[in-house]
């Protein structure tokens, strides 16, 4: 994808003449992200901390932040957001979603920001299972198989994540745009290579306190999660959304889905690794 | 609406069967829907043109229903799919 990205300087968020066409939208109704279209370009803007303008033939992008915000917290929207929107938009299947290695077959964990896609995807590999993807899960059809294509060598963790599966000191300033780059190595391994997807895990709000939980998805429960968790930049572009709902009811017709709650307690972490391993070993049996 | 009501599909839905349920997407507004069996059954009931009554005879022969509850029923989710926008009222 050849994708040119320029960085403004940093000027004040002003109210856009338009209203957005669509917006993104926290648990708790904080806006994330809202969508503009404006006569040659689309704008996303995050609240706050930047807007990146797209042109519409999607070759240029173009950043302006908000003043303050740091260039690591850009890189992160750049890399996590708006490159995974315009590749959906130019044909891709994306998905917010993370995927590690397990005994050859790749499993995807899907869901929101903060709900600990990146963290299991660490926590994996710290194991010894190999991460694809932390965000941004690019699905490629191979004739009956749907493959994972392996995105970049590198993860981006919260520093309470980081701390907690690497033993770092944890000293960086914890935000929700602060997630540190940590990258892949022999202690973190990274796989370079497209792996069959067998499983899709959905993380929906954390309710369980005492035990790792795996439940089956019906196709429809998981299409409509699916077609929540893709990234599309334009859900007005009628011929792109009917694409995207095909394809999608063609990947929960072939790919298992799940949901997985868990404890949210760092020292856990082993335990739950544990319980998903021998979960998709068992084919995705409860025992 | 009543029994003799035709509806047809509107132009921004598209649908594909999953797992056992129709799964209908609105396009205009973004918002999907699944319909069980009998859903999906009425479903093609509309796209083929049959009105509600015509619909509920022709699930009446194939299981054994309540005749005034399945009407009910039938006229339930047709308001549904009218509210949602997914059908209008078709002009004879």
């Amino acid at each position: 994808m050849n994708l040119h990205f320029e960085q403004m300087a940093s000027s004040a968020q002003v109210p856009r003449a338009l209203e957005p066409f669509d917006r993104w939208v926290s648990a708790e109704g904080e806006a994330l992200s809202l969508f503009y279209r404006e006569s040659d370009e689309y704008v996303v803007r995050f609240p706050d901390r930047a807007d990146f303008t797209i042109s519409l033939d999607r070759q240029t992008v173009t950043c302006t932040p908000a003043p303050g915000v740091a260039d690591d917290v850009i890189e992160v929207l750049y890399f996590n957001q708006i490159v995974p929107l315009v590749m959906g938009c130019n044909g891709d299947l994306v998905l917010h979603a993370s995927a590690v290695v397990i005994d050859g077959t790749a499993i995807a964990f899907l869901g929101p920001t903060r709900r600990g896609k990146s963290t299991l995807a660490a926590a994996f590999a710290k194991a010894g299972y190999p991460f694809l993807t932390d965000d941004g899960l690019i699905l490629d059809q191979d004739d009956e198989d749907y493959l994972v294509r392996p995105r970049a060598p590198a993860l981006r963790l919260c520093s309470d994540s980081e701390a907690a599966i690497l033993q770092t000191a944890g000293l960086r300033p914890d935000s929700e745009d602060f997630k540190g780059r940590i990258m892949a190595g022999d202690e973190i391994p990274f796989h370079d290579q497209p792996v069959r997807l067998t499983a899709i895990y959905l993380l929906p709000e954390p309710q369980r306190r005492d035990r790792t939980e795996m439940l089956p998805l019906s196709q429809p429960a998981a299409l409509s999660e699916l077609l929540k968790h893709s990234f599309i930049l334009d859900v007005q572009d009628r011929q792109r959304v009917k694409n995207l709902f095909y394809r999608l009811a063609s990947v929960v017709e072939r790919i298992d889905c799940f949901t997985l709650d868990y404890p949210r307690r760092y020292p856990e972490l082993p335990g739950v690794l544990d319980s998903i391993i021998k979960h998709v070993r068992r084919g995705g049996h409860a025992s | 609406m009543n029994l003799d009501t035709r509806l047809e599909a509107s132009s921004s839905v598209v649908t594909r069967e999953v797992g056992g349920e129709m799964m209908l997407m609105d396009l205009e507004s973004g918002t999907y829907f699944g319909l069980d069996a009998i859903g999906g059954r009425a479903w093609q009931a509309f796209e083929d043109g049959q009105t509600i009554e015509e619909l509920c005879a022709q699930i009446e022969q194939d299981f054994e229903v309540d005749p005034e509850q399945l009407r009910e029923d039938m006229l339930s989710l047709a308001r549904k799919l009218l509210d949602n926008n997914l059908v209008t009222k078709k002009q004879d």
